[in-house]
């Protein structure tokens, strides 16, 4: 039985990856952080090179040092440049995929989730904010 | 001087006239944002904007009363491009920008408008104790931009990328996207670059839209009383050739536009007879502005199908002076609809209460 939003590992010195891709339009940044159980945080992948928030399949370091880890992504999407009429559409119809893979738990994608996504009153800002646990 | 001149042109406005009471311009036949309200010149105050298939359901069962009766005084506009999810899509698509997107796609902007409207007392063309019922489509079938213009607003769409990634590495992502927004509007480098692409966005080197709209007319609400009402379709040209616009800030604007409508109105009140009658309205605009200074010449043709007496065209010149940002000077000379007494000569001011007379330079 797993438990929602935790990643399970495993303990050999595989690599884990991580893939985001956001399902909306508008200038989208996407960030991913490591946060280690002993504190502090190092951003671990960025989408600046691009303007959809995508982060491409990346590997986020080996199973056994990531054990107790959270991972944070964070997505900011302006939607200022979209006709102010579809805003409320474009955070309805939302969609991200969090793709895990390299350790025991196998590819998992994980989706967002009603209470990971916000906006703003005036609709134009999207936030998104996704923490997946890490564990042996 | 300035001022003398100003009460000058006032004292000419008194001298010149204009006989005939048909003002409508080039502006008045194009493409509207809601063609559905427009076929009925209905301004609904509350719209229903559904946002799924499941909320347009909902919204047309709550309009209907269950399927069981014919909406009255409602409003609904959507998108229905937007009713699903689009992992694969981009702003670029969207917007039209970059080389390869030239067509962002017909489906990407529908925008679809349905109205009822029903009163108990006569109001304009619109009969007492009759639902009219409207419904519109919009779209864009093509938007290019210049080589160039693609290239600036790729850049400054990776620049605004960088600027929210600077918000994000300063505050992170709040609880409250308000408190985001908030950061980013503080931000005069994001702002900055946000109205530049707002303003490259606006004027696209060859732009064209359409839209119809259909309306049925329901005496007293009664489905069998039904009869046709008014149809029409519109389209609209934009072309802005930079090429002809000059590197001292002068900008050359080119707008087509038709609009075909076919009316069923009321001609004999006492049998209750209705007339259909079928007007085609074509026109265009050529629109130079350079700094404080706008010169637009417009021609309109108006043709009826089976009334070619009716036939009428207006051809006017227009002058407009920017004196500050809330006065304007406009000067009109032409020939107005209409067969007799048709000179149109007018020479007015503008004290930019509302939208501003003058066009903006790209």
């Amino acid at each position: 039985m797993y438990m929602t939003n935790t990643y399970y590992l495993g303990n050999l010195p595989n690599d884990i990856n991580l893939q985001v891709s956001i399902g909306a339009q508008g200038e989208i940044y996407t960030e991913a952080d490591n946060e280690p159980p002993g504190g502090g945080s190092k951003e671990i992948a960025d989408s600046s090179a691009n303007t959809n928030g995508t982060l491409p399949l990346s590997s986020i370091g080996k199973s056994n040092t990531l054990n107790g880890c959270k991972i944070e992504i964070g997505s900011i999407i302006d939607l200022s440049d979209l006709p102010p009429s579809v805003w409320s559409a474009v955070f309805d119809n939302l969609s991200a995929s969090y793709i895990f893979s390299g350790g025991t738990h196998g590819d998992v994608v994980f989706g967002c989730d009603d209470d990971d996504k916000r906006k703003s009153q005036d609709g134009s800002i999207i936030t998104i904010s996704k923490t997946i646990q890490l564990t042996t | 001087m300035k001022l003398s001149m100003i009460i000058s042109l006032v004292c000419l406005s008194i001298c010149g006239y204009s006989q005939n009471k048909d003002t409508t311009t080039i502006s008045d036949l194009q493409v509207p944002n809601s063609p559905g309200f427009q076929l009925l010149d209905a301004s609904p105050s509350n719209i229903e904007r559904p946002t799924s298939p499941k909320q347009f359901a909902l919204t047309i069962l709550n309009a209907t009363g269950s399927g069981s009766a014919i909406p009255k005084n409602f409003a609904m506009e959507f998108s229905p491009y937007w009713f699903t999810k689009h992992t694969s899509d981009n702003i670029h698509q969207y917007l039209s920008v970059g080389g390869e997107y030239y067509f962002s796609g017909i489906w990407r902007r529908l925008s679809v408008s349905i109205t009822s409207v029903y009163n108990d007392s006569t109001s304009g063309s619109l009969l007492k104790n009759t639902n009219y019922i409207s419904a519109g489509l919009r779209t864009n079938v093509f938007t290019y931009r210049t080589k160039t213009d693609n290239e600036i607003i790729e850049r400054l769409i990776t620049e605004k990328i960088a600027r929210l990634k600077a918000v994000y590495k300063e505050e992170g992502i709040g609880a409250d996207p308000d408190d985001d927004l908030a950061d980013l509007k503080k931000d005069t480098a994001y702002q900055a670059v946000a109205d530049s692409i707002k303003q490259m966005l606006q004027t696209p080197a060859i732009q064209l839209d359409v839209a119809a709209a259909y309306s049925e007319a329901f005496a007293d609400n009664n489905y069998a009383a039904s009869r046709f009402n008014r149809a029409a379709a519109w389209a609209t040209l934009t072309i802005a050739p930079s090429i002809l616009s000059s590197a001292k800030g002068g900008n050359l604007a080119i707008l087509g536009v038709a609009r075909i409508m076919d009316d069923n109105a009321l001609t004999d009140t006492v049998k209750n007879v209705f007339t259909q009658t079928t007007c085609f309205d074509w026109g265009v605009s050529l629109n130079y502005t350079f700094h404080n200074m706008s010169v637009s010449a417009e021609h309109l043709d108006r043709k009826y199908n089976g009334n070619s007496a009716l036939n009428s065209q207006r051809t006017v010149l227009v002058i407009q002076y920017k004196v500050s940002n809330s006065l304007y000077v406009t000067g009109t000379y032409g020939k107005n609809f209409g067969n007799v007494q048709n000179l149109f000569a007018l020479l007015g001011l503008n004290f930019g209460f509302g939208s501003s007379s003058i066009a903006t330079s790209k």
